[in-house]
C-alpha cells in the first residue's frame, strides 16, 4: 500500500470508465465481424457480461481487504514461489495486450492520421509517458484520470451523437441468422481484447474506499459497456451484408465520416477521436505500470525506474522488431496461447477473491463484542 | 574602548562608522552608529538626552529610560548581536563599567513611496502595493487584518546580508504543521545573501527545479490579506516588493482580485476567459503547425482554402515559419522591456509593424502563422505570472506538434497533466481543486459563486477554523 498515495473512490471510477472505453472501439469490431459476422455484437456483450462477473469479483476483494495488494494477497495465500509464477504468468498477458493496444494505437494513426508513420521511433514517446506513470504513485495517475474523464466522456458522446445517425438495427436481421457457431467461435477467439478487471486489480490495496464505491464502480462500466455496444452495433449494422468489405482502419471512424457528410465541416470528428485516445494511452500506462510492478515483485533488485526501463526496452523490441506488423499482432492474440493466458482474465480475479476471503478470514477472539464485553469465555 | 574595538574589529574599513566619544554621569561612553542608515535628527536628540543622564549610578537599564523619549530600546551584552544592530542602522550606547550594551533604533533611510505595482494593476479595488521596506509591507497587511492572531516571525537569513525575513500568519486559522515546515526550510537556508524573494522560493518549493512554481508571489496587500484568511503563510523578504505565499495551487495564477470586486457572473467569465487563454497560448501554434503538416482534412474546406493560399510559396516549413515568428515576437517583447524609454515608441512599431508587415508581404512568412502566434502571445498575458513557463511550454508543443503531429501533441498534453496531477506544496496538491476533485472548492475556482455563499474556507487547504462567516451573517 502507498500510504497517503492512494487513490480516491471518484479516481478509481474515473480509471474504471478510461480503461473499459479504451481499445474496444478501435479494431475489434472489425475483427469480430470479419470473423463471426453480424451476430458479433454478441460476442461482445457475452464478455462484456463476464467482465461485470470479473469486476464483482475484484470490488468484493477491494472491499473487504482495503490495504491489501495484488501482491500481498498472492504472497499471502500461495506462497513466494506460485506468487512469482502466477505474476509471471500475468506478466506475460500484460504484454500481450500492451502489444495490442500499441498495435492498435498504430493503425488508427496509421491509416486514419498519417499517410505513413516510422513506428520505431513514434513508438518512444509513448514508451517513455508509460515509463512516467510507472515511476510515480498511482495517485498521480488517478488524478490525471480524474482530470481528462469528463473530457474523454464528452468527446466519447459527441462521436456517439453522430453514430446514432448511422444505425441500422434491421440490418443485424435475422437473430442468429448463421447459428450459434460462429459467435461461439468468437467467444474463445477474442477474450484478449477484454479482462479490463485483470488490469484494475493494480489499484488493488491503493483505493481509499468510501461512499459509492461499488454503485461508481458499477455505473462507469454500464456508461462505458453501452458506449462500446453503441459504437459495435454501428459498425455491424452498416457492414452487416458486406463484412468483406472491412479492413484494417475501416473502422468506425468512416462512420463518423460518413455521418458528417461533405468536407465542408472537416474532419473535426477526428480531434474527437484524438480526445477519446487519451484513454487508451491511460490505459497502455495502467497496463505498463502494472508489468513494472509485477516484475519488481518477482525480481526484488533495482530501482523502479531499472525495472521501467527494462520492461520499455522489452517492449519496443517486441512492438518493433517481434511484432512488426498488424497481422502478424492479432494472429499471436488469437492463437492458442490465448488459452494459456485466460486464466489471467477469468480466474485470477476469482481466486483473489477466494484466496483472500480464506488467508484474511477474521479471528474469532479478535471480533468485537456485543453488549460491551471485553474478552470472550474460551 | 574595548568592547567598540571589538564590534568594529572585523569591519573592513570602520571608518565610515561614526564613533563619537561621550561622558554619562561622570563616566566615559561611546555612542557607534552608522551615520548612511541613522536619522540624523533623531541622533541629535540622542545626544542630548544622553547628555541629560545625570544618575547617581548609572545602569544600562536607566539610559534606556533616559533615552525611551528619542526611539525605543533593547539591551544586549551580546557583541555579535550588538554589531548585527549597528550594519542595520541602531545605535549602540556603551558605558565603561557597565556590562550591558544600549541598542537605540535609529533607523532611517529613503523608501518607495506606495503605489499601484506595475505587475498587478486592477480597475476596481485597492491599488497599493508592497515595497522594498519590510516595516512597510508589514504594516500594509496590519491594517488590513487588525487583529491579534495575526503573528509575525522575524528571520535573519543571509550571512553577509543578513536579510529580514517575515513569517506571517494567521493563528487562529493556519495549520500549524504549515508554519513549522515553512519556518524549517527558511532557517534551514545557509547562503551569502538574500537579495530578493525569489532567492528564498527553491527553498519552499518541493521541486525548485521544476518549469512551474510552486510558490504564489504577489504585489498586493489585499491578495496577501486574503490568502491568509485562507489559511496561507505569507513570507515578506526585507529589500523585496514581492510577498511569497505557501501553499499553491496552479489555479491561483488564474484568479484575480478583481473578481472579489466585481459580480459573480461577470468574475466566473473572465475566469473562464483566462483559463481558456491557456490553451491557446500553449496549444494554438503546436495544434496549427499539426494540422496544417499532417492533418489538413481536419480543417473545414474553405478555412483550409484561405490557409493553403495564404502559405503558397511561403519558403519555410510550417513548424520553421511558426518557430521563427515566435523568436520575433519574443525577441521584441524583450527588447521592448529592456530599451529605453525615449526609444521605445518608435523600436515597438518597427519591430511589431515594420518586420511583422514587411516579413509577410516579401513572403517570408504567411498571415495565418502571424495571427496564430500573435493570439498565443496575447493569451500568455492573461496570467502574467505564468507567462514564461507558458512560452517556454509553447515553443516544446509546438516542435511537438511539428515532429510528430496529433500523437505527439496527445502525449505531450498526458505527459504535461501527469506532471502537474504530481505536483504537491506542504502537502497540498499543485492542481487541486480539479485533480483531487474537492467539490466545495469548486465555487471558488474557475467560477466564483456570490461572496455570499463562500462561507467555508478552501478545504484543499488544512485550517484549524472552517467557517468564514458568522451564524447570523446577512440576516436581516
Amino acid at each position: 500500500m502507498e500510504k497517503g498515495k492512494q487513490i480516491s473512490t471518484k479516481q478509481f471510477v474515473c480509471l474504471e470508465f478510461l480503461t473499459s472505453i479504451a481499445i474496444k472501439m478501435f479494431m475489434l469490431p472489425a475483427l469480430i465481424l470479419r470473423t463471426v459476422g453480424k451476430d458479433g455484437y454478441l460476442v461482445m456483450v457475452v464478455h462484456i457480461l463476464f467482465e461485470f462477473i470479473t469486476l464483482t469479483f475484484l470490488l468484493i476483494t477491494a472491499k473487504r481487504n482495503p490495504d491489501k495488494t495484488l501482491f500481498d494477497i498472492l504472497r499471502d495465500s500461495c506462497g513466494r514461489v506460485l506468487s512469482r509464477v502466477i505474476v509471471g504468468v500475468t506478466v506475460m498477458f500484460l504484454f500481450v495486450k500492451s502489444v495490442i493496444v500499441t498495435g492498435e494505437i498504430k493503425i488508427f494513426f496509421n491509416i486514419i492520421m498519417y499517410r505513413d508513420i516510422n513506428w520505431a521511433v513514434l513508438i518512444l514517446p509513448l514508451l517513455a509517458l508509460a515509463g512516467a506513470f510507472a515511476v510515480r504513485p498511482l495517485r498521480a495517475m488517478g488524478r490525471t484520470a480524474e482530470l481528462i474523464t469528463p473530457v474523454v466522456l464528452l468527446a466519447t458522446l459527441v462521436l456517439s451523437a453522430l453514430l446514432f445517425g448511422e444505425l441500422q438495427l434491421d440490418n443485424l436481421l435475422p437473430f442468429l441468422g448463421e447459428g450459434i457457431q460462429p459467435v461461439t467461435k468468437g467467444i474463445l477467439t477474442f477474450p484478449m481484447w477484454f479482462g479490463d478487471v485483470t488490469v484494475m486489480m493494480l489499484f488493488l490495496g491503493n483505493i481509499k474506499i468510501s461512499k459509492g464505491f461499488v454503485v461508481g464502480a458499477y455505473a462507469s462500466k454500464i456508461v462505458s459497456s453501452l458506449l462500446i455496444m453503441l459504437f459495435s452495433v454501428v459498425l455491424f449494422s452498416a457492414y452487416a451484408n458486406i463484412s468483406t468489405l472491412i479492413d484494417y482502419g475501416n473502422n468506425v471512424s468512416n462512420m463518423t465520416q460518413l455521418s458528417l457528410g461533405s468536407q465542408e465541416y472537416g474532419r473535426f470528428d477526428l480531434l474527437f477521436y484524438c480526445i477519446w485516445l487519451l484513454s487508451v494511452f491511460i490505459k497502455f500506462s495502467a497496463l505498463f505500470t502494472l508489468i513494472v510492478r509485477s516484475t519488481r515483485f518477482i525480481v526484488t533488485k533495482g530501482s523502479d525506474h531499472l525495472h521501467a526501463f527494462v520492461c520499455a526496452l522489452a517492449l519496443y523490441i517486441v512492438c518493433v522488431f517481434v511484432f512488426n506488423n498488424e497481422e502478424s499482432v492479432f494472429l499471436f492474440a488469437t492463437s492458442p496461447v490465448k488459452y494459456f493466458l485466460y486464466p489471467v482474465v477469468y480466474v485470477l480475479p476469482l481466486f483473489l477473491t477466494v484466496a483472500s476471503l480464506i488467508k484474511y478470514k477474521p479471528n474469532y477472539h479478535d471480533l468485537p463484542l456485543k453488549g460491551g464485553l471485553k474478552c470472550r469465555n474460551k | 574602548m574595548k568592547r567598540i574595538q571589538e564590534i568594529t574589529s572585523v569591519f573592513a574599513t570602520p571608518d565610515y562608522l561614526v564613533n563619537r566619544n561621550l561622558t554619562i554621569s561622570n563616566k566615559n561612553g561611546a555612542l557607534l552608529y552608522n551615520p548612511d542608515m541613522t536619522d540624523s535628527l533623531l541622533v541629535s536628540r540622542l545626544l542630548v538626552a544622553l547628555e541629560n543622564c545625570r544618575e547617581w549610578r548609572i545602569t544600562a537599564k536607566k539610559i534606556a529610560q533616559n533615552v525611551s523619549s528619542v526611539a525605543e530600546t533593547s539591551l544586549t551584552c551580546d557583541i555579535e548581536k550588538a554589531r548585527d544592530s549597528v550594519l542595520s542602522g541602531d545605535a549602540i550606547v556603551v558605558v565603561d563599567g557597565v556590562e550591558q550594551m544600549v541598542i537605540i533604533n535609529l533607523r532611517k533611510w529613503d523608501k518607495r513611496a506606495i503605489a499601484e505595482p506595475p505587475t498587478a494593476t486592477v480597475m476596481r479595488g485597492p491599488r497599493e502595493g508592497f515595497i522594498e521596506d519590510v516595516k512597510t509591507n508589514l504594516s500594509l497587511l496590519e491594517r488590513r487584518l487588525k487583529s491579534p492572531a495575526f503573528a509575525i516571525e522575524k528571520l535573519t537569513v543571509g550571512r553577509v546580508s543578513n536579510t529580514t525575513v517575515a513569517i506571517v500568519y494567521l493563528s487562529n486559522i493556519v495549520d500549524k504543521a504549515l508554519v513549522r515546515e515553512v519556518r524549517a526550510r527558511i532557517k534551514s537556508i545557509d547562503v551569502d545573501a538574500i537579495i530578493d524573494s525569489h532567492y528564498l522560493q527553491p527553498y519552499l518549493e518541493d521541486r525548485p527545479f521544476s518549469l512551474f512554481h510552486q510558490t504564489g508571489v504577489t504585489e498586493k496587500p489585499d491578495i496577501v490579506a486574503s490568502k491568509l484568511l485562507e489559511g496561507r503563510v505569507a513570507i515578506i523578504v526585507d529589500g523585496s516588493p514581492m510577498v511569497i505565499t505557501v501553499p499553491f495551487m496552479l489555479i491561483e495564477d488564474y484568479q484575480s482580485s478583481e473578481d472579489y470586486y466585481e459580480r459573480a457572473s461577470l468574475a466566473s467569465f473572465l475566469r473562464i476567459i483566462r483559463v481558456l487563454a491557456l490553451f491557446f497560448s500553449i496549444l494554438l501554434p503546436g495544434l496549427y503547425v499539426a494540422l496544417e503538416q499532417y492533418h489538413y482534412s481536419v480543417i473545414p474546406m474553405r478555412f483550409l482554402l484561405t490557409v493553403m493560399t495564404a502559405v503558397n510559396g511561403i519558403p519555410l516549413s510550417p513548424i520553421t515559419e511558426i518557430l521563427f515568428v515566435i523568436l520575433l515576437f519574443e525577441l521584441i517583447r524583450e527588447a521592448s522591456v529592456r530599451m529605453p524609454r525615449a526609444v521605445g515608441m518608435a523600436m515597438s512599431i518597427v519591430g511589431a509593424l515594420v518586420l511583422g508587415d514587411t516579413a509577410v508581404k516579401a513572403g517570408i512568412i504567411s498571415s495565418p502563422a502571424v495571427m496564430i502566434t500573435a493570439l498565443s502571445s496575447i493569451a500568455l498575458y492573461t496570467a502574467p505570472n505564468q507567462e514564461g513557463t507558458l512560452t517556454l511550454l509553447r515553443v516544446v508543443f509546438t516542435l511537438i506538434g511539428g515532429l510528430g503531429g496529433m500523437y505527439l501533441l496527445l502525449v505531450g498534453i498526458l505527459y504535461l497533466l501527469l506532471y502537474l496531477c504530481s505536483l504537491n506544496g506542504f502537502g497540498v496538491p499543485y492542481m487541486a481543486p480539479f485533480a483531487p476533485l474537492i467539490k466545495q472548492d469548486l465555487g471558488d475556482s474557475v467560477y466564483r459563486v456570490s461572496l455570499l455563499r463562500m462561507d467555508k474556507r478552501p478545504v484543499s487547504i488544512k485550517n484549524t477554523n472552517a467557517n468564514r462567516y458568522g451564524e447570523n451573517n446577512g440576516k436581516r
